[in-house]
């Protein structure tokens, strides 16, 4: 990196092998690098007992003080990079805008059947029903999604529930962290669903689909409506216009509920679970330029080079003043979105924070048009309910989720399905929360609640 | 032919002990026990040093600390794991995925390989033979793309279902069709490449012993 004069060298694993794995092979092994930047934030305070992750506090003003100052200006994002006993540690990924990208993914419709149909913009959960039966009838077509788009929220929202498929935790109003599937709103959520099965509406692939299959099924007219990602949407317009079906997808506005209810929608307050961290196996001596490396991406300087590259070789300042790529970007024959990670740092994730200009930048008009719907409109409910990425749990508490987590995920997942597809039935709701209850729900909502209280007291 | 690289025991040989007719042994074959030392040191440290590792299932394994730092926690992962609400489904399964596999996936290579060897047409037996044995090459990520696309609902499986009259529906959704499935698709992409091993044995099987055989079905027969 010839701004800072420093020599890094990159060690990553290669394509395709697990990373979780990768990176226990690697604490497994007698020398780690110097610097690692992975999703451990739950974690570090077992990583720091066992020796692996030094403590950073005494010299995080001195050796890091562009990073120290934007910590410093927001409590909240001080608080995710510190432990539970106010040590720091690393550097993590922020969104210059907060919560906006967080929310990328969300409703899609087909705006040409609407018009040819001459209905209106769905807004409740009732439009929704209404739009779908009459897709149905015109044109055969099902709600459909790829499944991974839909596990975590769907249209949780519209009936005050906090969740679809996966094991989900939220934080209710009274700072109380619950299960979204326990709630008496998702029994509802999951009924409405099954309805839909029930009635031919949902699409009976939608389990077993990906993004792959649910762009094919975008092109070939089996669904108007869906849920889906920003790159994903511009994806489905490009094929349309390739082939010529005159398909105009747009973003939806999540539904609410009939009264006006909505709860929550995909989202987070703009912080990632990732961060960089320095090794024990980092000499003392190079600590201060470790430290000094890592805080170069938060200055005005190191922002705009991690997240547009050399000035004059990747971007230049355009008319309005703003960066902008030049065409060594945007022509490049592997893609806009290959060609900015090639030269910046922060395309997906990485310690830094991302610019708002990059995201406008690699994604199209329609799909910022998305993402400002999903989002804008809803911030108050996009952000809170999330229970935080910065919490950490301790070595014994860890322990305990391990046994009991994967047990209860499991058969929250599976009851979720069933409920959907009707073979089981919902009167039996309530033996559904008595079996959690016997799985040890209680003492895993305990545990998260400690873990939660101790992260709102640093 | 008898091998005549055993050591034989010479008259009147004085301790018949193991000790004494391995050294023989070893002067006799010496090359051949060089050669077999690699072998051994590739077993030894591949293949027997790791289950020291095993000791991992009584341990609180954390990489960082590695095997020998780990604590110590007795046979606390087994009765988690017996004690599972799905330990039940989980051996049912395994169990009848591994019966199910040697019913039908172990002799379907070996009634391929009979079939092959039954084939005078050499070219119709090599093309046979490339067709079944492609699949092997095929990435297994690629094949488990396949069969999700070809059990959807509006799958290739399912339009032949409908052609018949049946219910188009998507398949991986039935947990009854999950095991001819898995079975049918293993088989489809091993039986050539399995079938390889048997059909060399067959070939090499002298046609002596064939005339043999059907000479004395003749006699047989004629009484």
């Amino acid at each position: 990196m010839e701004h800072t004069g420093v020599n890094i060298e990159w060690v990553f694993p290669t394509a395709g092998t697990d990373g979780a794995q990768a990176f226990n092979v690697m604490l497994a092994s007698d020398t780690l690098p110097d610097i690692i930047y992975w999703g451990l934030m739950k974690d570090v305070e077992r990583l720091m007992e066992e020796g692996v992750v030094r403590d950073l506090t005494d010299y995080m003003a001195e050796y890091s003080p562009a990073y120290y100052e934007f910590l410093q200006s927001n409590e909240i994002y001080d608080k995710y990079m510190k432990t539970d006993s106010g040590k720091y540690y690393g550097y993590g990924f922020f969104r210059e805008d907060g919560g906006w990208n967080d929310t990328y993914l969300g409703p899609v419709i087909r705006q040409d059947w609407l018009d040819e149909l001459g209905l209106d913009t769905p807004k409740t959960i009732s439009d929704w029903d209404e739009v779908i039966r009459a897709f149905n009838e015109k044109y055969d077509a099902v709600l459909s999604f790829a499944w991974s788009r839909f596990k975590t929220t769907g249209i949780s929202g519209a009936f005050g529930a906090y969740g679809a498929i996966d094991f989900q935790m939220y934080i209710d109003e009274n700072n109380k962290v619950q299960l979204a599937q326990a709630q008496e709103e998702w029994k509802n959520y999951m009924a409405k669903l099954n309805e839909w099965w029930e009635a031919g509406l949902l699409d009976q692939d939608v389990m077993t689909i990906d993004d792959r299959a649910a762009q094919t099924k975008a092109l070939n007219g089996v669904m108007g409506i869906s849920i889906t990602s920003m790159g994903q949407l511009t994806n489905w317009r490009t094929d349309a216009e390739q082939a010529g079906t005159g398909a105009n997808w747009i973003g939806l506005q999540y539904p609410k509920g009939d009264d006006g209810t909505l709860s929550m929608v995909f989202g987070g307050p703009g912080i990632g679970d990732s961060a960089s961290v320095i090794t024990t196996s980092c000499p003392a001596e190079k600590l201060e330029i470790a430290m000094r490396l890592l805080d170069y991406a938060y200055t005005d300087e190191g922002f705009l080079y991690w997240n547009f590259g050399t000035k004059g070789v990747s971007w230049d300042y355009d008319e309005n003043g703003e960066p902008a790529y030049t065409e060594l970007v945007t022509q490049d024959p592997d893609g806009l979105n290959n060609a900015i990670s090639k030269y910046s740092g922060s395309v997906w994730s990485g310690s830094c924070i991302q610019a708002t200009k990059l995201l406008y930048l690699k994604n199209t008009e329609e799909a910022v048009k998305a993402n400002d719907l999903w989002y804008y409109e809803n911030k108050d409910v996009a952000e809170n309910w999330k229970f935080p990425t910065g919490v950490t749990f301790t070595t014994d508490e860890s322990n305990e989720l391990d046994e009991l987590v994967s047990a209860i995920s499991t058969y929250v997942s599976e009851m979720a399905v069933k409920y959907i597809t009707g073979e089981e039935s919902l009167d039996n709701f309530d033996d559904f929360l008595e079996q959690l209850d016997a799985m040890g729900l209680q003492r895993v909502l305990e545990i998260y609640q400690e873990a939660y209280d101790r992260f709102l007291a640093r | 032919m008898a091998s005549r690289n055993f050591a034989t025991v010479s008259k009147g040989a004085k301790k018949d002990t193991l000790w004494h007719t391995l050294s023989r042994d070893f002067k006799i074959n010496k090359y051949k026990y060089l050669i077999i030392i690699p072998v051994i040191v590739y077993l030894a440290v591949f293949a027997y040093k790791p289950m020291y590792g095993l000791i991992i299932a009584f341990k609180d394994y954390r990489p960082a600390l590695g095997f020998a730092g780990s604590k110590w926690v007795g046979l606390k992962h087994f009765k988690n794991f017996f004690t599972d609400v799905y330990f039940w489904r989980l051996l049912r399964n395994t169990v009848t995925i591994s019966g199910l596999n040697i019913i039908f996936g172990f002799p379907a290579p070996i009634i391929l390989a009979l079939l092959l060897n039954e084939i005078r047409n050499s070219a119709f037996k090599r093309t046979i033979q490339t067709i079944t044995y492609m699949p092997y090459f095929i990435s297994i990520v690629v094949v488990c793309s396949l069969v999700r696309t070809y059990c959807q609902a509006d799958g290739i499986v399912s339009s032949i279902i409908v052609a018949f009259g049946g219910k188009a529906q998507n398949l991986l959704m039935n947990t009854k069709y999950f095991y001819p499935i898995y079975i049918i698709s293993d088989i489809w992409k091993n039986i050539g490449w399995n079938s390889i091993i048997y059909l060399a044995a067959l070939t090499s099987i002298d046609q002596e012993q064939y005339e043999a055989a059907k000479t004395m079905e003749q006699d047989g027969l004629s009484r």
